[in-house]
């Protein structure tokens, strides 16, 4: 049984839909990666499951967690959930952090609210908390504040925060983004090595291929509020069917380190993602899509398709030689 | 470092060190001995993490920042110290587009005006209405963009005015600084794509700072790896990737991320280049 099943969750800001009923499970030490380029909705998902959207945000749907439907529950036990059953890493630990509260006492805070462990008890853990995120001689660091650490320290101490409890479920937002590569490859090792000692769900959102590559057993791919297709991340990266994964894979695969030589022109997807409220109705990609037609002023349902399931009329050949004229560059 | 080096560089550092001062009165060390040739037609990658100095390298190349020791050589003249009159050569032949084109381009000033004034300042315009228009669409952009503000468009837009405005003074070399680090990856490649035939069409040299190992590898044929205020590594690109000397250079390879499972040869990128 998935740990989290999410089933038809819609965000909107007043009359404006922004993500059009989402539905996908986690379970336990499954790790998935959510993609998508920024205004995809990916991270309304996120904040929408932990029941944290902002002002003037609503959600409607399912979100079952351990079978409990989290939508229908009291604020009080959402609270009790958060940071405990679920936990969730964000992309900037600067803003994420209380800038005023030593790290070592914020780490405790939530053993102390979860726990209900003592203030001796709490330090001593939260001490362990940050040997295990690598971070060396914890009674030194545990009095500094956040602004005196460095960006891959303070993400650690959000990585101890959000993994104090073992919660079933970590969602991540593009928690290695802001960070430099060595760095990041360390940040994603210890990731890694805590979900699975933890056994817990990971849901990875990132814009970046290749660190959804190495993290996830599967791959789900947003565009403009939709799930526009899903499947195992080796299916999805070798044989991708939607146009819009297919062409992110493309120009993904053209940019590496290994590349042999620098190259004439990138496979590209042409125009840009459409501002909030400005996507076309019907399939939202259809304005960028070299393979779309009328046909596509409706919705497609997301349907299987081969190892995956798919939300288009005109999906990608299962083997499409070059990627160049899969994306139409 | 080239195997057939031109008598003249371009542009050239010598030993240019860079120290900043501290409030407690400690000193950072942010360039030491840092020296480099940019020939004509080189496109040069530096690269390096948050830290590195590659910022501060590229602010002191450009006569935006003075050395604390060394000097800049622009065609075997020295501009480090040199008063903003003295430079006006320099400014012509030599532009920068930076990472964030929301705080480089002026908010209040419309897209016309924006790609103008470099022209004005620097005495070159001849027919204003018509130059603009021809830059806007050099870079892709429509004729009608330039009378709109640089909020109405979308991050690769604006990222296209600030190239547009940058090849106005028709430059011989751009320095561009993360161009493309805050973008999507779709529009990512199209920039790429940009950058990669202005070059060609218009003999630029490009120093091209970046973070980002793979668009350094997709851009540049040299490189210089940076490390801590120094220079670790430099060479030709292809020598570098396959076959790197310093083990900081091969930790920063190693540890970008890499699209698992690999493309089959028949997805390979030798083929998605046309």
């Amino acid at each position: 049984m998935p740990v989290l099943s999410v089933r038809d969750l819609s965000v909107r800001a007043g009359d404006l839909p922004l993500v059009h009923g989402v539905s996908f499970d986690l379970s336990a030490g499954e790790r998935v990666g959510l993609i998508g380029e920024s205004g995809s909705g990916k991270s309304l998902t996120a904040l929408a499951v932990m029941g944290l959207l902002g002002k003037g945000l609503t959600a409607q749907g399912q979100v079952l967690f351990e079978g409990q439907d989290l939508m229908s529950t009291t604020e009080k036990r959402r609270c009790q959930l958060r940071g405990n059953g679920l936990s969730m890493v964000f992309q900037e630990p600067m803003t994420a952090l209380n800038p005023t509260m030593r790290v070592g006492r914020q780490i405790g805070e939530v053993l102390r609210v979860h726990r209900n462990l003592g203030k001796r008890a709490a330090r001593e853990q939260a001490r362990g908390l940050m040997e295990r995120v690598d971070i060396p001689d914890p009674v030194h660091y545990e009095r500094h504040y956040p602004h005196q650490l460095s960006g891959g320290q303070r993400q650690r101490i959000m990585l101890a925060m959000a993994t104090a409890c073992e919660p079933s479920v970590i969602l991540a937002d593009e928690p290695t983004t802001a960070l430099d590569v060595t760095v990041q490859s360390r940040m994603l090792e210890l990731m890694r090595k805590l979900v699975a000692e933890q056994n817990s769900a990971l849901l990875l959102i990132t814009h970046d291929l290749a660190v959804v590559s190495e993290m996830s057993d599967r791959i789900l791919t947003m565009y403009g509020g939709h799930i526009v297709e899903s499947g195992s991340t080796k299916s999805l990266l070798d044989h991708p069917r939607h146009p819009y994964t297919s062409a992110l894979v493309a120009t993904s695969n053209a940019v590496t380190v290994d590349s042999k030589a620098p190259a004439g022109a990138l496979p590209m997807i042409e125009g840009s993602v459409p501002a909030t409220g400005q996507f076309p109705t019907g399939c939202p990609f259809r304005d960028r899509c070299p393979r779309a037609d009328e046909k596509c002023a409706v919705m497609p349902p997301l349907e299987p398709l081969g190892d995956q399931v798919v939300a288009c009329w005109h999906p990608v050949p299962e083997n499409a030689g070059d990627p160049a004229s899969r994306v139409g560059a | 470092m080239t195997n057939a080096s031109p008598p003249t560089p371009i542009l050239e550092a010598r030993n240019l060190h860079k120290r900043y001062q501290s409030r407690s009165g400690g000193e950072t060390i942010a360039l030491r001995d840092v020296n480099l040739s940019i020939y004509e037609g080189d496109t040069l990658g530096i690269v390096g993490e948050s830290g590195s100095g590659k910022s501060t390298l590229a602010r002191i190349l450009l006569a935006l920042d003075a050395p604390s020791g060394g000097e800049v050589l622009y065609r075997d003249q020295v501009i480090s110290g040199l008063k903003e009159r003295n430079l006006r050569d320099f400014r012509q032949h030599v532009q920068m587009v930076f990472q964030d084109p929301m705080s480089s381009l002026d908010p209040r000033m419309r897209v016309h005006d924006l790609i103008a004034e470099p022209l004005r300042s620097l005495k070159l315009v001849t027919d204003e209405h018509s130059q603009v228009a021809e830059l806007l669409e050099s870079v892709g952009l429509p004729t009608s963009a330039a009378r709109r503000y640089p909020h109405q468009f979308s991050g690769g837009q604006r990222q296209r005015i600030a190239i547009a405005r940058a090849l106005g003074t028709h430059p011989e070399t751009l320095m561009a600084d993360e161009p493309v680090s805050a973008l999507d990856v779709s529009v990512r490649a199209q920039i790429l794509n940009l950058l990669t035939g202005l070059v060609r069409d218009f003999n630029l040299t490009l120093l091209f700072i970046s973070h980002d190992m793979a668009v350094v590898r997709h851009l540049c044929n040299r490189i210089i790896v940076m490390r801590q205020g120094e220079v670790v590594e430099s060479g030709l690109a292809r020598d570098i990737y396959e076959h790197p000397q310093h083990p900081y250079t091969r930790e920063l390879l190693a540890a970008a991320p890499r699209i698992r499972p690999k493309p089959k040869p028949s997805a390979s990128t030798g083929r998605i280049v046309h």
